[in-house]
């Protein structure tokens, strides 16, 4: 790889996106005018129409306006309010002809003097801005009324107002304004960073990429005697030093609005102590910028072209804004596990850079973390750059080729597997809820056989192959229960484990109870084969049989197994196993694809189930199991998948 | 003499989406010496870019070898790249690079000095009669112009080797006489040229000898009257059609 050259590579990139208008434009002028400008815009706007709006008398109509002649000429003192009165109004003509009505009863009448407690009924809309605020004007005018009542009492019976208040509670807020700004900012900026990133990162490294292959020019560059890693290089530079300038012109856009909007206020000193904490953070971003951007240069390679490039983007787009909200949900901080959760680890450390509750530990270990995956995808994408395939076509040409006409292709079954979570939300989810442990089957069926029975036929795949239904031989069907059992023993230690860290809620841990709890032998029977046998065929079939056929004809097996287990994940909408389940997934597929069975998968899906729910009705106290036991399973897992022999398979087949 | 390119029973095979394992390029061999233009004519679909590409290194063979230069292109693809020079229908230029810009990052990529770009470039401005654009953003030309360009882009770095992929396809007459030119003197420089065209009269003008390819299958070689002799047709026409009829018999 020469320096030399990717820099000149740098250069020749550079000078063409300086020279493209719209880009610059869209990149640079676009954050520096867009935020003073509609800042401006809705200010101007806001305050204006509240003036409009408070400009305006409230229309209010009293009810038993007879009953308390001292509150209604109270409301009529007001200069904000138009009162009517009139007993026969109807609560309806609340807000479109009266904004609020205000129902006065009977036995206020002597009120004062009697001690008793009456209610006073105010009809008000809250969608409606107009009644909204006549609510606000009537209840300070109530408050009035309601305190000189109080007094009178207070007199009647010569008592002191104190007498009111026995103890005055006095809160003080001990947050400096500084903290209280950087709590406020460290809750919005991380997704606001993160959003400056990948806006900055998408049109760039798609135009570098999926642009020169609409432009025909990739083919120019592939043929000059630059590698492509030291074309990636120079491209991936490029991205950043856009990327890297966007999102500090973002900043300095964003910073300077804030700035004048507090100097109009007279409040610039926690804004000016924040600027330490931009600082920090932008140079936290630098690793985070790299893995976007070698990210969605990833995007752009394997597109076939621009538009395919933008399908791409969009979910990795959205998938990257969820762990950027995180700052803003509650109890949500900053540790040692989110840590290794990219994007999000670098908007909950900005959090506490701007909170002021970060440690330069935290902060290293974020860089360092960030900066390994950073490096982690740019190996990947350079991997994926070599490709032919890939470099002159895109992974549309790729995932849909059928490389045997009697399976399924890798594209068939990504769509099938969003078939069946599309199925599972919207048909499978409601008719669980419903129907519960019948309402399981019939989802299966229905969500997951349904559409696999209809792409075999539609496309005359063979289904023997398609579903892996051949002989195993003994050796796996005696290796399944054994795996089953070590995973049990594995995943609980697991879950004690990441319970310290990501609580399950109790809800969470009741549903999961409910559909495996049985109350005698014979409900015991229906659970075993609604939860254990059901699932064991119907999602063997789908997961191992269909999905797994349509991916090994493009991936290899430690890829295919995980990204077979990783769905397998996902479809069971379960975050807190979403783990365990994936590692189960991908043992599984690769026992498929060793034996070419998929009835030693069936087996083990079984015993998983059917001890899960024996052990939920039958151990009567929690047991706790040593962390070694774990090691111990997995040892014995390992084993067992080694004596599986691996079945050959002919050329001719 | 030494061959500037031998392809030795070369197969290249491709996924496609609807036929699945489809093979483009089925066993052939042939070869290039240097002050030699090898013509290579097909219909479309025929092979010729697959070949073309495996030759300057982008694509590797699924069977066979291929030597360029005397390296062999799975082994040393940098070091062919850097003594090749390759024009196609998908080797365009870069819209907001001047004619000049686009010469010189090129020179500098096959690691030339500013002073040899400088001189190389002097002589091929004249030689291909493009002073007049050197200035002017390639999305500005037309396209006789970028053709222009992209032959200097392509000459810049002196290039034993030269992969014409259907050069003067849709160009003027003007533009395609020069480029005939050019690629005459390329030959009388001792340069070896892969030259493929639809153009008959073009080839029977340019090309020593041609190898006839249909469905990624070699029908014939030699030089052109040997080839249109053993067809028994009258001309180089005659003979492409009556051999790819026979093809597809």
């Amino acid at each position: 790889m020469s320096l030399s050259r990717i820099k000149l590579l740098y250069l020749k990139e550079m000078r063409e996106i300086l020279r493209n208008w719209g880009l610059i434009i869209l990149l640079v002028f676009f954050p520096l005018i867009v935020y003073p400008t509609s800042l401006l815009f809705l200010s101007e706007l806001s305050a204006s129409q509240k003036a409009k709006l408070e400009s305006q008398k409230s229309h209010i109509v009293i009810k038993g306006a007879a009953y308390c002649p001292e509150l209604v000429q109270m409301l009529k003192d007001d200069s904000d309010l138009e009162v009517a009165l009139s007993d026969m109004a109807p609560q309806d003509s609340v807000p479109s002809v009266n904004k609020v009505l205000i129902n006065v009863p009977e036995d206020i009448k002597d009120i004062a003097g009697n001690g008793k407690s009456v209610s006073i009924q105010i009809f008000y809309d809250l969608t409606d801005e107009e009644s909204a605020l006549a609510k606000l004007r009537v209840q300070e005018v109530l408050q009035d009324y309601k305190k000189e009542l109080t007094y009178r009492r207070l007199d009647l019976q010569k008592l002191p107002p104190e007498f009111l208040e026995p103890v005055a509670l006095n809160f003080k807020n001990v947050a400096s304004e500084k903290k209280m700004v950087g709590q406020r900012l460290g809750e919005t900026l991380p997704l606001m960073l993160i959003m400056f990133i990948m806006l900055g990162t998408i049109q760039v490294a798609i135009d570098l990429t999926a642009g020169e292959k609409d432009r025909k020019t990739i083919q120019t560059l592939l043929l000059s005697p630059l590698s492509r890693l030291e074309i990636l290089s120079s491209k991936l530079l490029v991205v950043l030093t856009t990327t890297i300038f966007t999102t500090t012109t973002n900043f300095i856009s964003i910073g300077l609005t804030f700035f004048m909007v507090a100097s109009a206020q007279g409040k610039t000193g926690p804004i000016m102590l924040s600027a330490g904490s931009i600082v920090l953070s932008l140079l936290l971003s630098i690793p985070l910028v790299v893995l976007i951007s070698a990210l969605f240069l990833l995007m752009g390679i394997i597109a076939k072209n621009q538009l395919e490039a933008n399908i791409y983007v969009l979910p990795v787009l959205l998938a990257g804004m969820l762990p950027a909200a995180l700052p803003s949900l509650p109890a949500i901080k900053y540790d040692i596990w989110m840590n290794l959760v990219p994007v999000a680890n670098t908007a909950l450390m900005v959090k506490a850079i701007f909170n002021g509750t970060y440690t330069m530990t935290n902060y290293v270990m974020t860089f360092l973390s960030n900066s390994v995956y950073a490096v982690l995808m740019m190996l990947f994408v350079s991997k994926v750059f070599m490709q032919e395939d890939i470099a002159f076509g895109g992974l549309s040409d790729v995932i849909f080729v059928k490389k045997d006409q009697k399976m399924p292709s890798a594209g068939e079954a990504i769509v099938y597997f969003c078939t069946v979570l599309t199925l599972f939300y919207f048909v499978g989810v409601p008719l669980q809820t419903k129907y519960q442990k019948f309402g399981l089957v019939i989802s299966l069926v229905v969500c997951l056989m349904l559409p696999a029975f209809l792409l075999i036929k539609r496309f005359r795949y063979d289904i023997r192959k398609v579903f892996k239904l051949e002989n195993p031989g003994p050796v796996p069907l005696i290796a399944a229960p054994f795996i089953a059992w070590s995973f049990i023993i594995a995943s609980q230690i697991y879950a004690g484990f990441q319970e310290q860290f990501f609580r399950t809620p109790d809800e969470v841990k009741k549903m999961m109870e409910t559909i495996v709890v049985a109350s005698n032998p014979q409900e015991l029977i229906i659970a075993l084969l609604v939860v254990a046998a059901t699932p064991a065929i119907f999602e063997e079939l789908a997961y191992r049989g269909f999905i797994l056929s349509g991916l090994e004809s493009s991936m290899k097996r430690p890829a295919l197994c995980l990204m077979v287990g990783f769905l397998f994940g996902i479809n069971h909408v379960n975050l807190y196993t979403l783990v365990p389940i994936t590692f189960l997934g991908a043992v599984m597929a690769y026992i498929v694809v060793r034996t070419r069975s998929i009835y030693p998968a069936m087996l083990i899906h079984f015993f998983v189930n059917g001890t899960q729910v024996v052990l939920a009705n039958y151990l009567t106290k929690e047991v706790t199991l040593p962390p070694y036991a774990a090691l111990i399973a997995l040892a014995v897992m390992a084993v067992c998948l080694k004596v599986i022999p691996e079945k050959q398979i002919s050329r001719s087949s | 003499m030494e061959q500037a390119v031998k392809v030795d029973n070369v197969t290249k095979n491709f996924y496609d989406m609807k036929r699945g394992e489809v093979t483009v390029v089925n066993n052939i061999s042939l070869s290039c010496a240097p002050g030699e233009i090898l013509g290579i004519l097909g219909p479309n679909g025929a092979g010729k870019t697959t070949i073309l590409r495996m030759i300057s290194a982008l694509l590797t063979p699924s069977k066979g070898t291929i030597e360029v230069l005397g390296y062999d292109t799975k082994e040393h693809p940098q070091e062919i790249r850097s003594r090749i020079g390759f024009i196609s229908n998908d080797t365009n230029l870069y819209d907001r690079l001047t004619a000049e810009e686009m010469v010189y990052f090129f020179g500098k990529f096959f690691g030339l000095s500013d002073n040899e770009i400088g001189t190389r470039a002097e002589k091929l401005y004249d030689s291909l009669n493009m002073r007049r654009i050197l200035k002017r953003q390639c999305r500005n030309l037309s396209a006789g112009e970028k053709q222009k360009v992209s032959v200097a882009r392509t000459l810049i770095h002196d290039p034993p080797l030269l992969i014409l992929d259907e050069p003067t396809t849709a160009l003027d007459v003007l533009t395609s006489r020069d480029i005939r030119w050019m690629v005459k003197q390329s030959r009388n420089e001792g340069k070896a040229i892969l030259y493929s065209a639809h153009n008959m009269e073009e080839v029977e003008n340019l090309c020593d000898r041609i190898i006839l390819i249909h469905q990624g299958n070699l029908l014939d070689e030699g030089t052109i009257p040997d080839v249109v002799k053993r067809s028994g047709t009258a001309s180089l026409t005659e003979c492409f059609l009556s051999l790819v009829k026979d093809a597809e018999e």
